[in-house]
């Protein structure tokens, strides 16, 4: 009977059911999934090491050995790629999700308590805004040291403000609606009102915010890279390999447009994932 | 006499705002018999729809008692009031905005068994069935979700949800006024019907004075905070005192083309109830004011069997002991 | 071809259909309406949610949305000239100054950043000759007229209650003296005492100004107030169609009878049941065949879930879509 469809958790369920229309989307996921594969196995898929340098064989074109061609160093850009694919997404994902849970929780709670909690809440969210993100990233990552973990530390914290501010604008507007003064009056206690009424409906535009900030992240985390501060060479990652091959745009234009293509890549495929779960969360999309 | 089921006493509820306190409810005292409903009216600000919500405990009044059944509600503990939210229910007006867009009908009627622990698993289903049936809603839309859904739809999962717990006494906060007339018959007849199958005592807050008449055994007439008459259906409509509710009365816009119409339109607005200054609260817009009504607030006097009224003028034109 | 004499009517809606296309199908919100309203007359547009009765007015003003609104058919002559067929420019002219609308909400129809003064000076000076001084003049009588202080002029929207607010929108919608005044809900988002005030002064001013007016709303009770003539709408149709007096004394279609039959009144007897229309609007995707009322009709035959009877005159003047009208509602 009726039964399995009206207990299982239908909001997730009928998002993935529109979810699965929009092509889009669904392509999206697909270039995920297999970025997410060639990480994985980055080993197997890889024709050579990510530090084999070659002396014979420095900053040469795309060629059959070298289907991307080679650094300043004679090392494969198609490998490097593969292997820089695992920082680079665990850098986007990871560090995206400290700040989605810790921000989104902050602003979650501020906006639904409201009064002083949010006051001071809030107040450390602005101060933290105030200064600048580098120089915050950096203060964080010097003071943990150098090291991929550190990394998506660093990245995750400078990003808590933006998804706090966002959650907690969002919860506002669904605290004042009605359905939560009907919970309240079925005695619901603060922790369902926020699990089952709050965050369902203000969590929408967190996490669209989220799959786009994945984009921001990498390219953030190549900054620190950049400075010093990130994954330390020889080891990949792509936005290290961009700013690497920065001196060589004029004759060796390929070194950079390949990791470019690969970030950029990655981030059309998550705004499209992003775009579609804006959509398929709205509940008065049809099914 | 019949037993008072909700009894309110001297209740005031204010609110701090910029510039002042708000006196929403300010001194009022009501009282429900046992299975019958009041209907309080009065006009958008008059502090209705936040005297429902103090005496359910959704706000918390500033001074004055609840009595609900002879114990004081505003004294509950933590558990006894838990379980006075099973025994006083409310309905809210929109029912766009009352119900969870991501729930559907299974899960909205659903929701207060399991949060008060009613029941469980299959109880639980078989429950929700017999409720969509009592309120009048079909089996197969057990799945659907409340966009998908008209407003009278939606009001009956209102009700319905309402209902679930077997509350003794539920607020109607407009629950009509958001539906179109050939609906809000609908809905109204709902409520009366189950009103006679089950007993339940209702407070039914509304500005339509024509949907009061119909629904309600006693009226009392709200303005800016206050209790300003009190009275028996037939008899208020028959024989109103307060010149609010003359006014309020002669306002209401009717289909009946012959009816004799007296209209008394009231000058300027409903003044701010912030601070406000003391007399009687009506005297600026009142046309029949005497000089002690700018000065001292009148207070609630019986002029007539069960009839109240809170106007200088009128008590003193009575002769009721 | 509509005659220019006096006599014509200020309006002519003739055959009027308008269609949303959107994802879940054709919405055909308005089909094969007829409407005329006289030279300082006014008529009650009266129909429940979605009945199409905004819908009318914003076509008559070319404001549907397109997409995914579109006017399939229909022609609406105004004054003698077709608006379907008129330019960008005429239509310019003619919104706010030949005809003029007041909205349902006055506290979102108003503009919160300038004064009430400016806005209703705004308004003359785009659509009047009138220049400098006497603008302001005029803009005062108009507050003057509606009740507003002048000396309120210099205070903006939101220090104005409801009610005033409503004043003010409908001092901005007569200063340009329009021939047709359309008020959409105008008393609905109002207290009952306010609204009495506004009701009151719609019905002096439009003798006053000489302006026809076009009431849309689902109240029954305001139309009784204000209007000489009424239109019943449902599901896009005009089902009903009379002079005020014959329509609310002998309402003869079954959805009219039904709607006057839920409506509360003050003299009901406490505690009584009223009498109710069973059932649903139609989707308007998918609107029955025959008579769109004939699935919730207790008088539906055959026939008339078949085809529609159309507009027939069972009196002089009252116009009534149905086969079989008068039929007794068991109460």
């Amino acid at each position: 009977m009726a039964s399995n469809i009206i207990k299982g958790n239908s909001m997730w369920k009928y998002t993935l059911i529109r979810l699965r229309r929009n092509y889009l989307a669904v392509a999206g996921f697909v270039v995920i999934a297999l970025l997410i594969l060639v990480a994985v196995f980055a080993e197997r898929i890889a024709p050579y090491g990510y530090s084999d340098q070659d002396y014979m064989m420095i900053r040469k074109s795309p060629s059959a050995a070298h289907w991307l061609g080679t650094d300043e160093f004679g090392r494969d850009v198609l490998s490097r790629l593969i292997y820089g694919s695992r920082i680079s997404l665990q850098v986007g994902f990871i560090a995206v999700s400290i700040s989605l849970v810790i921000g989104g929780a902050i602003g979650a709670v501020a906006g639904y308590f409201g009064g002083k909690t949010d006051n001071i809440l809030m107040r450390i969210m602005d101060v933290q805004l105030a200064i600048p993100t580098i120089l915050l990233a950096i203060v964080i990552s010097s003071a943990l040291g150098p090291g991929l973990f550190n990394l998506m530390v660093a990245v995750g914290i400078t990003h808590i403000p933006n998804f706090a501010r966002l959650m907690r604008a969002s919860v506002l507007s669904v605290k004042g609606m009605e359905f939560i003064e009907a919970a309240r009056a079925m005695g619901a206690t603060h922790k369902r009102i926020i699990l089952m009424y709050i965050m369902p409906n203000s969590i929408a535009p967190v996490i669209v915010q989220a799959t786009l900030s994945v984009a921001n992240a990498i390219l953030f985390a190549a900054t620190l890279s950049f400075l010093g501060l990130g994954i330390q060479p020889p080891y990949p990652e792509w936005g290290g390999m961009l700013s690497a091959a920065r001196p060589y745009l004029r004759g060796n234009s390929y070194l950079s447009i390949f990791p470019g293509l690969a970030i950029m890549i990655t981030i059309v495929a998550l705004n499209c994932i992003g775009d579609g779960l804006r959509d398929a969360l709205d509940p008065k999309q049809k099914r | 006499m019949s037993v008072d089921l909700l009894e309110v006493r001297n209740l005031k509820k204010y609110f701090s705002v910029h510039g002042g306190s708000l006196h929403a409810v300010d001194d009022v005292s009501l009282s429900i018999p046992k299975g019958s409903t009041l209907g309080l009216v009065g006009e958008s600000g008059c502090g209705k729809s936040t005297l429902g919500r103090v005496v359910l405990g959704l706000l918390e009044a500033t001074s004055g008692e609840i009595l609900f059944g002879g114990e004081n509600t505003l004294a509950f503990t933590k558990d006894r009031l838990s379980k006075f939210h099973q025994e006083a229910q409310i309905v809210f007006q929109d029912p766009f905005s009352s119900l969870n867009p991501r729930m559907s009908v299974y899960q909205l009627i659903a929701e207060p068994l399991l949060i008060n622990r009613v029941c469980r698993g299959a109880e639980v289903e078989a429950r929700v069935k017999k409720l969509m049936d009592t309120v009048g809603l079909a089996e197969r839309l057990i799945t659907s979700f409340p966009h998908e859904l008209d407003g009278g739809r939606r009001q009956r999962i209102g009700v319905a949800r309402a209902l679930a717990l077997n509350p003794d006494f539920i607020v109607l906060d407009e629950p009509v006024s958001a539906l179109d007339v050939s609906i809000q018959a609908q809905i109204l007849n709902l409520l009366s019907d189950l009103k006679k199958d089950h007993g339940y005592t209702y407070l039914f807050i509304s500005h339509n004075l024509s949907v009061v008449r119909y629904v309600s055994d006693e009226v009392a007439v709200m303005y800016l905070g206050q209790v300003v008459e009190k009275s028996d259906n037939r008899e208020l409509f028959k024989n109103p005192m307060h010149p609010y509710t003359k006014a309020l009365l002669s306002a209401v816009p009717v289909i009946d083309l012959d009816r004799p119409r007296n209209r008394i339109i009231l000058e300027g607005d409903v003044p701010s109830p912030i601070d406000p200054p003391p007399g009687c609260r009506f005297s600026p817009r009142c046309a029949a004011k005497g000089d002690r009504c700018a000065m001292e607030s009148p207070k609630l006097v019986e002029v007539g069997s069960g009839h109240f009224v809170a106007c200088h003028m009128a008590i003193a034109a009575s002769c009721y002991p | 071809m509509p005659d220019l004499t006096n006599n014509a009517p200020l309006l002519d809606i003739r055959d009027l259909a308008v269609q949303f296309n959107t994802d879940s199908g054709v919405v055909h919100a308005v089909n094969g309406l007829n409407l005329s309203i006289h030279r300082g007359k006014s008529l009650g547009l009266v129909g429940e949610t979605g009945a199409g009765k905004t819908t009318t007015a914003l076509a008559l003003l070319r404001l549907i949305q397109s997409p995914p609104g579109e006017i399939k058919s229909g022609s609406m002559f105004f004054d003698g000239t077709d608006v379907l067929k008129m330019t960008e420019t005429e239509l310019r002219s003619m919104r706010g100054g030949r005809i003029a609308m007041i909205f349902q909400d006055p506290m979102t129809s108003l503009n919160p950043i300038m004064t009430i003064e400016e806005q209703i000076v705004e308004m003359i000076s785009l659509h009047s000759g009138l220049r400098g001084n006497e603008v302001t003049t005029r803009a005062r009588e108009m507050m003057t007229l509606v009740g507003i202080r002048p000396e309120r002029g210099r205070d903006y929207p939101h220090q104005f209650s409801g009610g005033m607010r409503q004043r003010v929108g409908i001092a901005i919608a007569l200063a340009c003296e329009p021939a047709l005044l359309i008020a959409d809900e105008p008393t609905t988002a109002l207290d009952v005492t306010i609204q009495a005030q506004v009701v009151d002064l719609i019905r002096n001013l439009q003798k006053v100004v000489n302006t026809s007016l076009l009431l849309i709303t689902h109240d029954l009770g305001i139309v009784a107030e204000i209007c000489d003539d009424v239109a019943i709408m449902y599901a896009g149709r005009l089902v009903e169609y009379a002079p005020l007096r014959p329509l609310y004394k002998r309402p003869m279609h079954p959805y009219t009878q039904g709607l006057f039959n839920a409506v509360p009144s003050l003299d009901s007897e406490p505690g009584g049941r009223l009498t109710v229309i069973q059932g649903l609007m139609p989707d308007p995707t998918d609107l029955p065949q025959g008579c769109g009322f004939s699935p919730r009709c207790p008088a539906a035959q055959d026939i008339c879930r078949s085809v529609a009877c159309g507009m027939k005159e069972y009196e002089p003047g009252h116009f009534v879509d149905c086969y079989f009208p008068n039929h007794a509602w068991e109460v």
